[in-house]
């Protein structure tokens, strides 16, 4: 009896993550596929649809690809790379110097501001894509590269100060004062003991910040100008004429480009000081 | 370093008050006017039980927190205008607060780095002060590869680097080991005397204090209870608080029957004591105090005497060299002593005379509060 239950655990515990990961390992391996008619099908292993993606001659018919030329991807992948720096850089900064704010000085309405620091993280983003088009239309603000960097500031500062103000609270103040005692400064203490120490946290937390940025579709879908398009805003107009291999080989370029950055993220979060 | 003359009043705090709101909507006074003057050469204890307001006090010096009203001078200028990090002063902390990322040479130095010494003036007063807290050798080690105590010497060689003109220590042994931190108590107290500053010392060990300070002022509810040399706070109680607070000891209260020039009577309600203390005055209520070390049993065959005190022994424990009476009095009051051990046997039941000597006896009227002893 005792046995049987452990095996039927040890089964759900294999079916919860057959249905966790399923998709995404069929859509890594469909990336293979050679069928350019049903992607469902399996025909044979092929590279072309990579090859095909980064300009290279496959036998594939034109007819079966989507993506007109290799320099509408370039530039997508261009728009959201640059995107994703400025905006973990500035709300990297933001999210940084408000979490030690927080953390260390106290002033009224503390407590307020804390709590409107999280708000950003849970608003629906829809609702944050509208009111940021609505706000940069208000104020005569052309849609563009600037304006999608703004946009996601908005929600990456946020992120960034949760994550550093957890390690803020993990660290003894104490040492603050003991930097203060021996003769430092407040410049001094925060560049040569609390950045030491709260740098993991932000690396991490910038880190994982590029990648929602660069993932980012819902709020990017509604403050993208024409010229501004990013590679979540592009994908998800080719996807409108049907899905195709293509796809999924961009799907899985995407989904190693971010294991490899979250990974960092994560070991940089939770290194030890 | 050299050892200047020292100066009597070197630190001077004047009628402190601090006061901290409770998450109830009340107040706490840390501080309740304070009046204290330290000597720039002194080891001086401040004693209580936690919440008696000396971690404030040496925050406050420190410049961690702030005063109310009240003034600190420091050899005569005024320490509550500056930040912390200009203050002569520096700190051992409780929980040592090393910097993890830094090496121990780089904790050690960091008073002279942010100060911007030159390097090579800089590294020979890093490794003179891991010597002198007897932990040369380790600069290039990580805090973490320590044990607690190298910490607290890194922690103690990082304070003195900078040649404050006060130490402040916050409770720095009390993550010790009893005999590491007996060894710690000789070394502090022979570093102090080497440096020639004052060290301003925060304990709630009663033993700690007696065994390193010059000078020990016991705190109760942000007063101060007595201020005193060890051998008087010790022998000479000044209230019923530091009695109970210092040692061990039999508190019993009395009213005086007879004060003559030469000795007091006093009734202990049943008992009568024999005391030499001649500036009571007949009917007084009063506390006594005995220190159960000061009570010998009288052989059988000594004759009786009146200076002693009739009891049924409870119980005996041997606590090494000596054994622990607890014994009754015929009133009922208890009474404990501290007898030499010996090979005879005492069975619990049995009378006892714990025999004093009058001058023993430490007699507090209960009066208010003595608050200015000295």
């Amino acid at each position: 009896m005792r046995k049987l239950i452990n095996h039927l655990m040890s089964g759900y515990g294999a079916l919860f993550f057959i249905f966790l990961y399923a998709p995404v390992i069929l859509v890594v391996a469909y990336s293979f596929n050679s069928n350019p008619v049903n992607v469902m099908i399996w025909k044979e292993f092929s590279f072309d649809w990579y090859i095909n993606l980064f300009g290279g001659e496959t036998n594939l018919s034109d007819s079966s690809a989507y993506v007109e030329s290799t320099d509408q991807l370039f530039s997508a992948l261009k728009v959201s790379l640059t995107v994703a720096a400025f905006a973990t850089v500035v709300s990297t900064v933001l999210g940084t110097s408000v979490a030690v704010a927080i953390a260390r000085y106290r002033f009224r309405l503390q407590g307020f501001y804390r709590l409107l620091l999280m708000v950003p993280m849970v608003m629906p983003d829809i609702v944050l894509g509208i009111a940021l088009l609505i706000f940069f239309v208000g104020v005569g603000m052309n849609l563009g590269v600037t304006s999608i960097v703004i946009g996601h500031c908005t929600f990456l500062t946020s992120y960034i100060f949760i994550v550093v103000s957890a390690r803020l609270a993990g660290m003894n103040p104490m040492i603050e004062s003991a930097s203060a005692d021996l003769g430092a400064n407040e410049w001094q203490t925060f560049r040569r003991v609390t950045l030491p120490l709260i740098l993991p946290g932000v690396i991490g937390g910038a880190l994982l910040s590029f990648i929602i940025s660069m993932d980012d579709l819902v709020i990017t879908y509604f403050i993208s100008g024409v010229d501004s398009t990013t590679l979540p805003v592009f994908i998800m107009s080719m996807i409108r004429r049907g899905i195709k291999p293509e796809i999924n080989a961009i799907a899985t370029m995407m989904l190693m480009a971010s294991v490899l950055i979250a990974s960092a993220g994560i070991y940089f979060k939770s290194r030890k000081a | 370093m050299a050892v200047s003359d020292p100066t009597p009043d070197f630190l001077k705090i004047k009628n402190a008050f601090r006061h901290f709101a409770t998450p109830e909507g009340g107040s706490v006074r840390a501080l309740d006017g304070i009046n204290l003057n330290v000597a720039s050469n002194e080891f001086i204890t401040l004693l209580g039980p936690s919440g008696c307001g000396k971690t404030t006090l040496l925050n406050i010096i420190a410049g961690f927190e702030r005063l109310d009203s009240g003034s600190i001078l420091l050899g005569g200028s005024s320490l509550l205008e500056l930040p912390a990090h200009q203050r002569p002063v520096n700190t051992v902390f409780q929980s040592y607060a090393l910097f993890p990322h830094l090496n121990i040479g780089d904790n050690v130095g960091y008073g002279l780095d942010v100060a911007g010494v030159a390097k090579k003036e800089r590294n020979r007063r890093v490794s003179e002060s891991l010597e002198m807290v007897g932990l040369s050798g380790v600069e290039k080690r990580r805090p973490s590869q320590l044990s607690g105590g190298q910490q607290q010497r890194v922690a103690l060689a990082r304070a003195i680097i900078n040649r404050p003109k006060m130490l402040l220590l916050d409770e720095p042994l009390s993550a010790l080991d009893r005999n590491l931190r007996s060894k710690m108590q000789i070394e502090l107290k022979n570093l102090q005397s080497e440096l020639g500053i004052c060290f301003l010392f925060v304990t709630h060990d009663q033993e700690e204090a007696l065994t390193m300070s010059d000078r020990i002022v016991v705190l109760n509810g942000g007063k101060i209870e007595q201020r005193g040399t060890p051998d008087e706070i010790y022998h000479r109680p000044a209230s019923r608080f530091v009695t109970e607070f210092i040692g061990e000891s039999n508190i019993f209260s009395g009213r005086v029957l007879e004060s003559t020039p030469e000795f007091s009577r006093i009734d202990l309600g049943g008992a009568e004591v024999i005391c030499n203390n001649p500036t009571l005055s007949a009917g007084e209520q009063v506390s006594l105090l005995i220190r159960p070390e000061h009570f010998h049993l009288k052989a059988a065959d000594e004759p009786s005497s009146s200076r002693g005190l009739n009891a049924v022994l409870e119980q005996s424990v041997f606590i090494g060299r000596d054994h622990q009476l607890h014994c009754r009095m015929g009133n009922g009051q208890e009474v404990s002593a501290l007898i030499r051990s010996s090979f005879k046997a005492l069975q619990a039941g049995q009378p006892l005379t714990l025999e004093y000597d009058p001058a023993a006896w430490h007699v507090i009227p209960e009066r208010e509060r003595v608050n200015e002893v000295i």
